[in-house]
């Protein structure tokens, strides 16, 4: 029995050994796979190389956050979802009375109040806010799918996580790990395609995004803070949606949506969010979301929307 | 939330805990723990919901066993017996091979179905007894490690050792865990990084042609054998760290010389159990023993005993090939081509024999032993051609369009970068290889590699044991998370 | 019959069995001793030991005989 329990403890003790030139070897890498020339090495043999070349979603959004710093004469602001992008994201060089700062849903609609707020405080005399986004955007919130990358990297970087309340920072730093919300380790997700690949996954895993059919906090928050702020710089702002595809599924969701809709507090700041939809035939979205059609169709798609909140917009469509 | 599967770091931590716990309970109960553990294991899984058919089969098989073992008439056994094998082979056939099912079927059902039929001929031959207690039985059918992949165990063998539970062995746990740890690496290095350049290869039928076609066989031989192999290092280096000896399912199985050999060396139990439970039960039935008397009156002694044999091994291959999937690919593939290659090779024995002497070619001469080496592996190969592809009309255009291109392609003008790995993930898969191909020349020589490792220096054995484990490392990172495109917001 | 008869029987089956007059079995000979005693001729020669000593194996004993030595035990139990 004695002997038994000695090499009992031979074992583990050797064990732990093992175990913590394991973890030494690891960390060696990790830090490592930061830095040239190890940094493709390590990418290669670990798979991760997409996660470097095919992810830049950081700077795609922080290009965005820039441009609304970015004074300029417009006195209108057009910010949205992807398919609000895809309606008018071209229409800029044509207008430069408006800012068009289409992004995506990855943003969250905090995003989308910190364009709002950092327009806002570069720019004078401005008259008016679109916000544009179909539901699904208004149902994402921070998640393990987008989050990370459309959202808090780029918030920490611009350092406009600022314009944020404290309760969201909170959330966010439980969701996400608070030391990712530090700059520096950023830094090293961002130079590191393993890391990236690594934290990404292990957050997925951790806590998987679950799709729910109700507005999270973050939307009715600051859709609601879009709205003070707004009125209190003396700005109106519009609250509608993009076409949609006309399908069983879609009418489904939407009366789902909309009955939870007229419950929040949004209804009485927005009530006729809702009347602005539009629907199109299904065969005109491909992907079920993204109209796939000319520009002369999105023009008139444009229209409708004008004739639904029954205003008419300035903007040059060619 | 968290995944069991053998390459998983969770999987080395539930090992190490219950290991842990094994040990530290009295030996007495040490099953117990095994029992907690496999129950444990098949739920997270398999999933509850299938645990209704896992007992199903458990218990049809305790009961059927301990009611054979009172009946004292032969004709009472031999009905029990009957309703038993109807029983567990119809689940079988339900679980396995019935497509649309409306709910969960237990995951390697049709492995531990062999273990449970081949427990209920045994009890019925009085090879051994049948169980009393029904928990010690259930451990048997759920053993953890061997549960979702073989080896297919025999009762007889597996139930002593997992009653007694074993003593502590610094060498068989430290063993056992070094043994889990290469059998992660072939699968995550080896099998891992050829399966991108195998998927590559059968998926684009138009790019790929002779050469192509030919190294992704090749490169889908390896990574099967990677990937089997080094799942029963996992599972029998699991068993190892708990003191039960679980029988070994391959032995070096391409150092072959003819294919019968192969199959005594690439997934043996597989092949034992249906040379012990079906082939030999069905030569000595009544039919074949007519049949050979009919053929040794006819053909001589020696050359009529042959033909109700190759008759008997026809079926079995049959069977084994429809166990292995069901669809006809798999009945060509995984057996009724080994077969013919079997049979082939027993009728072209003796001619082979005699030229070999006319030409005075050395039958053990390195070089021929080499030649007879590639043939087996590449007739192996043509089996796995079957194997990997969805149909078998498929797999029939690989082979032709292997060979058809003969101008261009065969053997000229073939990039191996063109399969989807790149030079450093090359260098990676080639250290792999190198390990395993050194670990199978020490068992080739009948040395065992850990043995040979002890007496080494500390610093060589932690270096190699380092090297082994920061190639899991690496591969399991890779392992990780393969999809990226989860992480792009698609623009448009 | 005593074990050695056994024995001298079982021989000479072997022997014509095998046609190899060069065969003498042993308690320890084992399918590897002799050239062509594979897995598919043992039910044959299982069959032909059967026929000549007029008894049956069952077919567990068929699977989990270990060599000749056994095989005579179990032949002297049965006749």
């Amino acid at each position: 029995m004695y002997r038994e329990s000695m090499s009992m403890r031979k074992l583990f003790a050797k064990g732990c050994l093992v175990l913590a030139v394991c973890v030494c070897f690891t960390g060696v890498l990790l830090l490592l796979s930061a830095r040239e020339p190890f940094r493709s090495v390590i990418a290669a043999v670990t798979g991760s190389e997409a996660y470097a070349s095919k992810l830049d979603a950081s700077g795609e959004v922080i290009a965005y956050i820039e441009k609304a710093q970015t004074k300029d004469e417009s006195s209108k602001l057009i910010v949205g979802d992807s398919v609000c992008n895809s309606l008018f994201g071209e229409l800029q060089e044509l207008n430069p009375d408006y800012k068009i700062l289409c992004c995506n849903k990855g943003i969250t609609m905090a995003g989308q109040y910190i364009l709002t707020k950092e327009y806002l405080d570069c720019h004078e005399n401005v008259t008016d806010v679109y916000l544009i986004v179909i539901s699904n955007s208004l149902i994402t919130g921070f998640d393990t799918e987008f989050g990370y990358q459309y959202a808090v990297i780029p918030f920490v970087r611009t350092g406009t996580i600022g314009d944020l309340e404290e309760r969201t920072v909170r959330e966010m730093k439980s969701l996400y790990f608070a030391p990712f919300l530090k700059e520096a380790v950023i830094e090293y997700v961002e130079a590191s395609p393993l890391i990236k690949k690594l934290y990404l996954n292990a957050e997925k895993e951790l806590r998987p995004t679950v799709l729910q059919l109700s507005f999270p906090d973050v939307t009715v928050e600051y859709i609601q803070k879009m709205y003070e702020l707004c009125k209190e710089r003396n700005v109106k702002m519009h609250f509608m949606a993009p076409p949609l595809a006309e399908t069983d599924e879609r009418r489904k969701v939407e009366a789902v949506l909309r009955e939870e809709y007229e419950k929040s507090p949004l209804y009485e700041l927005f009530p006729n969010y809702y009347d602005s939809y539009v629907y199109y035939p299904a065969e005109l979205f491909p992907d079920g979301i993204h109209p796939n059609v000319d520009r002369k169709y999105k023009n008139e798609m444009i229209r409708a929307m004008e004739e639904k909140m029954d205003q008419v917009w300035d903007l040059r469509l060619e | 939330m968290f995944s069991l599967s053998l390459t998983s770091l969770s999987y080395i931590i539930f090992v190490v805990v219950f290991v842990f716990v094994y040990y530290m309970v009295h030996r007495r109960f040490r099953w117990i723990v095994l029992l907690a553990a496999s129950v444990l294991f098949f739920i997270v899984v398999s999933g509850a919901a299938s645990i209704p058919w896992l007992l199903l089969g458990a218990a049809t098989t305790y009961a059927g066993a301990r009611l054979i073992g009172r009946m004292k008439k032969e004709a009472g056994k031999r009905a029990i017996l009957a309703i038993v094998l109807v029983l567990v082979l119809g689940e079988l056939f339900l679980l396995k091979y019935t497509r649309g099912l409306p709910f969960t079927a237990p995951i390697a059902v049709s492995f531990y179905s062999l273990s449970i039929l081949g427990y209920v001929l045994d009890v019925y031959w009085g090879v051994t007894k049948a169980e009393e207690n029904p928990f010690l039985y259930l451990l048997y059918v759920t053993y953890f490690p061997q549960m979702t992949s073989g080896p297919v165990t025999r009762y007889r063998l597996m139930q002593p050792q997992l009653r007694e539970g074993a003593a502590f062995s610094y060498d068989k746990v430290k063993n056992g865990l070094i043994r889990i740890v290469y059998g992660m690496m072939k699968k995550c290095v080896i099998a891992d990084l050829c399966a991108v350049m195998v998927s590559e290869v059968f998926g684009d039928t138009v790019t790929y042609q002779g050469a192509y076609v030919l190294l992704g066989v090749m490169l889908f031989a390896l990574e099967l054998y990677a990937d089997f192999s080094g799942c029963m290092d996992i599972v029998l280096g699991t068993s190892e760290c708990f003191g039960i000896e679980l029988p070994e399912n391959f032995d070096i199985p391409f150092s072959s010389v003819t294919m019968s050999e192969f199959w005594r060396r690439w997934h043996i139990t597989l092949g034992v159990w249906f040379k012990d439970y079906v082939l030999y039960p069905l030569l000595k039935t009544a039919p074949f023993q007519k049949l050979n008397t009919v053929c040794v009156e006819k053909f001589g002694r020696k050359k009529g005993r042959k033909p109700a044999t190759y008759l008997g091994l026809l079926a079995v291959w049959f069977l084994i090939g429809y166990w292995h999937g069901g669809a006809m690919h798999y009945v060509i593939g995984s057996g009724l081509l080994h077969w013919f290659y079997i049979v082939s090779g027993e009728l072209f024995e003796e001619p082979v024999k005699k030229l070999t002497r006319r030409l005075h070619i050395d039958r053990r001469a390195k070089g021929y032993v080499l030649l007879q080496r590639l043939k087996v592996f590449f007739l192996v190969c043509s089996g796995f051609v079957f194997f990997r592809s969805e149909t078998s009309y498929q797999a029939c255009k690989m082979l032709y369009r292997m060979a058809v291109p003969f101008e261009r392609g065969f053997f000229t003008g073939f990039s191996v970068w063109k399969l989807g790995l790149g030079a450093y993930e090359l260098c990676f898969l080639s250290i792999g290889c190198a390990v395993m191909w050194t670990v199978s020349g020490f068992k080739l020589r009948r040395r065992d590699i850990r043995t040979a490792l002890a007496g080494q220096h500390a610093v060589v054995r932690y270096a190699v044991y380092l090297l082994l484990c920061a190639l899991v490392l690496l591969g399991m990172m890779r392992g990780f998370g393969a999809d990226v495109s989860y992480f792009i917001y698609n623009k448009f | 019959m005593t074990r050695e008869e056994v024995f001298d029987k079982l021989n000479e089956i072997f022997r014509e069995y095998f046609d190899d007059e060069e065969i003498t079995l042993s308690d320890e000979t084992t399918a590897d001793d002799i050239e062509d005693w594979d897995s598919l001729e043992h039910i044959n020669l299982i069959v032909a030991v059967e026929k000549a000593f007029g008894m049956k194996f069952t077919m567990g004993e068929v699977t989990t005989m270990k060599n000749v030595g056994a095989m005579a035990d179990l032949i002297l139990e049965r006749i």
